[in-house]
């Protein structure tokens, strides 16, 4: 009896790390998502000036189901013109997207902000199945 | 034996339903469309040549909201402050940072400052605003 029960605790002991294990792994992993939105800014510039590399790139899975991305780039303070202002209808891959952004002399003290949005959509019905969204603002003197 | 399996089969369920549960809150939570508060501006500012110093965000919120800032300095989650703001035009909070790492970038530390206003069950807005390269004198580790 006494083995026995040893042997169970032993048994059960064993067991623990196995149930835990599994979750941990699992925990909130739907099938579909939207990843991250990434937003880069790189500094460049030659003997005419320098500007703003402007990344934005987004994506959702499943490939198959229908997303849309919407990214508006406008400089801060608003002058009343988007840098960039786009809202793609139902698409079937990722949205990648440089723009230009010349630099701005550091007295003006100007931004600009990118503000992104991915959705993905239920193939059947066109429900909203999940969304990510990222306001980012950089200033837009050279660094 | 029989008491050990059955309790353990119902831990496992009970471990199945957590793990349930949160994977469907990420689908409601995710519908934030309303930006009632906004950022409009972030700054740094150092009395000790770059190795502690306050950032300082400027925003507007169309309702009352709470809000939190969160620094990252290279990358590395470095300070956060929190509170909460009155329906307001030019509001300005505040993250005191009391110490900066030595730079692994001669331009400086890279900062940008997280700042998630929430307001209810589920309204969220996130903004994140850039600081760029922040010299310093003297930090050291």
């Amino acid at each position: 009896m006494r083995a026995r029960a040893v042997l169970s605790a032993a048994a059960a002991l064993a067991l623990v790390p196995v149930a835990t294990a599994p979750p941990a792994q699992a925990t909130p992993e739907l099938s579909w998502r939207c990843g991250e939105i990434s937003v880069h800014y790189t500094f460049d510039n030659d003997q005419t000036g320098g500007w703003w590399v402007v990344n934005t790139s987004m994506n959702c899975t499943p490939d198959k189901w229908p997303k849309r991305y919407t990214n508006e780039i406008s400089p801060r303070p608003f002058e009343g013109k988007y840098l960039l202002f786009e809202h793609t209808g139902y698409v079937n891959q990722g949205y990648d997207k440089t723009i230009i952004i010349d630099a701005t002399p550091a007295a003006a003290k100007k931004s600009v902000c990118v503000k992104a949005k991915s959705i993905l959509y239920f193939p059947d019905n066109k429900n909203e199945a999940a969304s990510k969204d990222k306001n980012s603002c950089f200033k837009t003197a050279a660094p | 034996m029989h008491t050990t399996a059955k309790t353990f089969v119902s831990t496992l369920t009970g471990l199945a339903m957590l793990v349930l549960a949160p994977g469907i809150a990420p689908a409601n939570a995710a519908s934030a469309g309303w930006d009632f508060c906004g950022t409009t501006g972030a700054d740094w500012s150092t009395s000790t040549q770059g190795r502690s110093g306050t950032v300082t965000v400027t925003g507007d919120c169309a309702i009352k909201a709470n809000w939190r800032i969160d620094v990252y300095v290279n990358g590395e989650y470095w300070a956060t402050s929190s509170g909460s703001v009155n329906v307001s035009e030019g509001h300005q909070l505040r993250t005191s940072v009391p110490t900066m790492p030595k730079p692994n970038d001669k331009r400086g530390n890279y900062t940008y400052a997280k700042i998630t206003y929430s307001a209810g069950q589920t309204w969220k807005n996130v903004h994140e605003e850039d600081l760029g390269y922040l010299p310093c004198k003297g930090c050291t580790t």
